[in-house]
């Protein structure tokens, strides 16, 4: 059961992280890029999961996990300081 | 322990975040994918809210599946709003 | 109404681009500039504008959110022309003008800046509030 939830997991972060890389294709904002990004590692990760049978309590698993998380926040604040910039 | 316990924690505080900005985001401007991406963002958070407190409960209460389960669901919202609301 | 060629004034283009995201926003801004102290609520001006009440709805409270009208809670909000500062204010008069006379590359310079879903997406991770 959980291979299977970890595997189509992956696979669905991995196409919302595809259609946030068109979105950057369409829009020219890097905001997407790194949202992009940060699914992909997502997706990356809970595949690393299923191959390892762990729950996700791997230091590896929490890294790559805050590694994408940042690079969402990283988003926000690059998003904040260009709207600045652009008033 | 602690650093997994705070990695989470912080993907809780910037889940919740996503999800409420782009809850504002939804009222402000209707469009319907901000809906079902604040709902993903909730989503998640509440499944890294349920990694924490598995971390914090003894092996007795195991919360993966439901977690896992939790996160496929939320990505899986916003990937139906991903797909059909963005042209 | 002429049609004039020459381009719209550089602070009434940078005012429309920042603090107005739609035609209906637009017009909307401009019919309670004309009406001066007219009160008014969603549905009077979804009457005026033919849309509907919700949409009149978002689109005041936009307009109110970034200091462009004035709005009061009663039963139910009640928005009035009110720009915070006195250069929103010279701006909307000059948009005014403009509009009477140049209408078409204004309404062009909105739909070209027409936020897809994928911006709003975007546009909701400002914390600032403006479009």
């Amino acid at each position: 059961m959980a291979p299977f939830l970890l595997g189509a997991g992956a696979a669905v972060m991995a196409l919302a992280g595809l259609v946030f890389l068109r979105m950057w294709r369409s829009t020219a904002d890097r905001f997407f890029l790194l949202f992009a990004l940060s699914f992909f590692l997502q997706a990356a990760n809970r595949g690393m999961s299923t191959l390892r049978i762990d729950k996700g309590e791997e230091p590896d698993s929490y890294w790559i996990r805050l590694m994408a998380y940042l690079l969402i926040l990283a988003a926000i604040v690059l998003k904040n300081r260009s709207a600045r910039a652009a008033h | 322990m602690m650093i997994a316990i705070s990695v989470n924690a912080l993907c809780v505080l910037v889940a919740l975040t996503c999800a409420v900005l782009l809850y504002q985001g939804w009222k402000r401007s209707g469009a319907r994918l901000l809906f079902w991406s604040w709902l993903c963002f909730a989503g998640l958070g509440l499944a890294n809210l349920l990694t924490v407190a598995d971390y914090m409960t003894g092996p007795e209460i195991d919360l993966y599946l439901i977690r896992v389960t939790i996160r496929l669901l939320a990505t899986t919202l916003l990937v139906y709003g991903l797909i059909w609301e963005v042209s | 109404m002429s049609v004039d060629a020459s381009p719209i004034p550089t602070e009434v283009w940078g005012f429309v681009q920042t603090y107005l995201e739609s035609v209906v926003e637009l017009e909307g801004l401009l019919f309670l500039h004309r009406s001066a102290e007219l009160e008014c609520t969603a549905e009077m001006l979804a009457l005026h504008l033919y849309v509907s009440a919700p949409e009149a709805e978002i689109v005041l409270k936009a307009l109110a959110d970034r200091g462009l009208l004035a709005v009061k809670q009663e039963r139910v909000p009640v928005y009035r022309y009110g720009p915070r500062t006195a250069n929103l204010a010279h701006l909307t008069d000059q948009l005014s003008n403009v509009y009477k006379e140049r209408l078409i590359p204004l309404t062009r310079l909105i739909h070209s800046r027409t936020r897809t879903a994928a911006q709003k997406f975007a546009d909701a991770f400002r914390l600032k509030g403006s479009p």
